[in-house]
């Protein structure tokens, strides 16, 4: 990925000076090394700024709603596009985004990035205890250097959780790739385990574990925020006085969100697992997110996780659909 | 000998059919248990699966989401969604703890009364054995 670094800057320098783009999304250095953050490139004397490494997981799609608006309120005159780095999972939250009317396609101006996996810093800091300062992801493992040392992880235990499970590292969607597209994800496929570990609890032992992490939840929304699926322009959440939801954080309000924000996103969901990055007190939400994938594809045949240019799973119906309501015996 | 405990069920109605249904087995002198409250609405398709949460944190102790049969719903293809979503919603509430007894979906037309009487029976049987919801509960 850090060899793509050179070229996302002259891309940026080019199109900004050529006017373009009007803007350049992408990612500059962060207060550590390995937490590179967002970076909203205007002027093209600053392309120096713009990195690109193993490190440059959060994913910008949504930034893209805060700036695409073209014609100009002001003069009237229409505007070039917004440029915007973006992996294969960036890539399918900017697809979601377009099928769902939030953007056209001739706003963006996509610089994708075949993707090979990106290192969870958090991830390495509990296998080595040290602070990570750069990546390299290889073949069969990754070399990681550190504050005080190199290190050859496997990648199942660096790698952030999404890569883990990625489908589509290549973006299907682009005005240029760098790099050659590469075919599979960087480990292997999505198996659900971690749906079917919680499925083979009990119910009362499955209430325990969802109470237990959505008490923690803080409503702070940064599942939302983040999330290309949850792109209403007015969200009921905003609201001063919801009607379905108070803004409570008893229980029974917290598991009315969760479900709420789950059921949403429900065919939807493009797992590119920003939900769960963002949120602060580490509630694992794509268990939510795939239990919906995986009951969407064994009752209905969809590929999960979906892929957004087609229609949405409950959008539609047909006429020979299973009643996939469980009795007792198929639960337990 | 203690009287024995009722649930609460909550049951969303829809107005042709199960409705009606519900009205037959009144009219038919069927005998089904008091437990049900029955809420009419225009269709299956609009029962907004928050409405389940809501009632089983308002104090159901289960809930019936009960339309026309698949092919039969007055408004073409209302409870074909239906079936789409509560599919979900239903593993999904018991993915969340919700025991699969105490949610049920059902097709029952204007002419099954008995069906309707029947289904209330089974779910309150079977919720009369597990007992009273606990989960998702506000405090009364
Ligand atoms: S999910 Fe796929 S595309 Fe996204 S960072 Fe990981 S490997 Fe790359
Ligand atoms: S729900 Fe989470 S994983 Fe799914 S699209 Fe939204 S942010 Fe991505
Ligand atoms: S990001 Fe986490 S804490 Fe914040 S609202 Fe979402 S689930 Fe709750």
């Amino acid at each position: 990925m850090r060899e793509h670094q050179t070229q996302v800057r002259k891309t940026a320098e080019d199109l900004m000076k050529t006017g373009k783009a009007r803007l350049f999304i992408g990612y500059t250095e962060g207060l550590e090394a390995a937490r590179p953050v967002a970076f909203f490139l205007k002027d093209p004397e600053r392309a120096g700024a713009l990195v690109l490494n193993e490190f440059c997981g959060a994913g910008l799609a949504k930034y893209v709603l805060d700036e695409a608006v073209s014609p100009d309120a002001l003069s009237g005159e229409p505007l070039p596009p917004v440029a915007i780095v973006a992996k294969g999972c960036d890539a399918l939250g900017l697809e979601r985004l377009m099928a769902d009317n939030r953007v056209p396609r001739d706003e963006l101006y996509i610089i994708g990035i075949a993707c090979h996996g990106i290192v969870d810093p958090g991830k390495v800091l509990e296998v080595t205890g040290e602070e990570p300062v750069s990546a390299q992801v290889e073949k069969d493992h990754v070399a990681v250097m550190t504050t005080r040392g190199s290190h050859r992880l496997a990648k199942a235990g660096c790698l952030m959780d999404k890569c883990l499970t990625c489908e589509d590292p290549t973006p299907r969607v682009y005005d240029v790739l760098l790099g050659d597209p590469v075919q599979e994800g960087p480990a292997g496929k999505r198996d659900f385990s971690g749906v079917t570990q919680v499925e083979s609890l009990s119910p009362d032992e499955r209430y325990e574990f969802w109470a237990r992490q959505f008490q923690r939840c803080l409503r702070c929304f940064a599942c939302r925020n983040v999330c290309p699926a949850c792109n209403c322009s007015v969200c009921s959440l905003d609201e001063r006085e919801p009607e379905w939801l108070s803004r409570s954080t008893d229980l029974p309000e917290q598991f009315m969100f969760h479900f709420t924000r789950a059921y949403h996103v429900a065919g939807r969901c493009v797992a590119c697992g920003e939900c769960q990055r963002a949120c602060p007190v580490g509630i694992p939400l794509m268990l939510l997110n795939e239990k919906f994938m995986k009951d969407i594809r064994d009752l209905f045949g969809e590929p999960a996780p979906h892929r957004p240019s087609e229609v949405e799973p409950l959008g539609k119906f047909c006429p020979d659909d299973p009643e996939g309501w469980l009795k007792e015996a198929e639960t337990a | 000998m203690p009287v024995e405990w009722q649930p609460k069920i909550v049951g969303f109605a829809c107005r042709w059919c199960t409705y009606a249904g519900a009205d037959l087995a009144g009219t038919s002198r069927m005998q089904y248990p008091s437990s049900i409250r029955l809420v009419r609405v225009p269709c299956s398709g609009r029962v907004n699966p928050s409405f389940v949460i809501r009632a089983f944190q308002r104090g159901a102790d289960g809930v019936l989401v009960a339309g026309c049969h698949p092919g039969d719903c007055h408004y073409t293809s209302g409870n074909l969604f239906t079936r789409r979503r509560y599919s979900l919603v239903q593993r999904f509430l018991g993915y969340m703890g919700i025991e699969p007894e105490r949610f049920r979906v059902e097709w029952i037309s204007a002419a099954e009364g008995a069906r309707f009487a029947q289904v209330v029976k089974e779910m309150t049987r079977d919720i009369q054995a597990l007992g009273p919801n606990r989960k998702m509960r506000e405090e009364p």
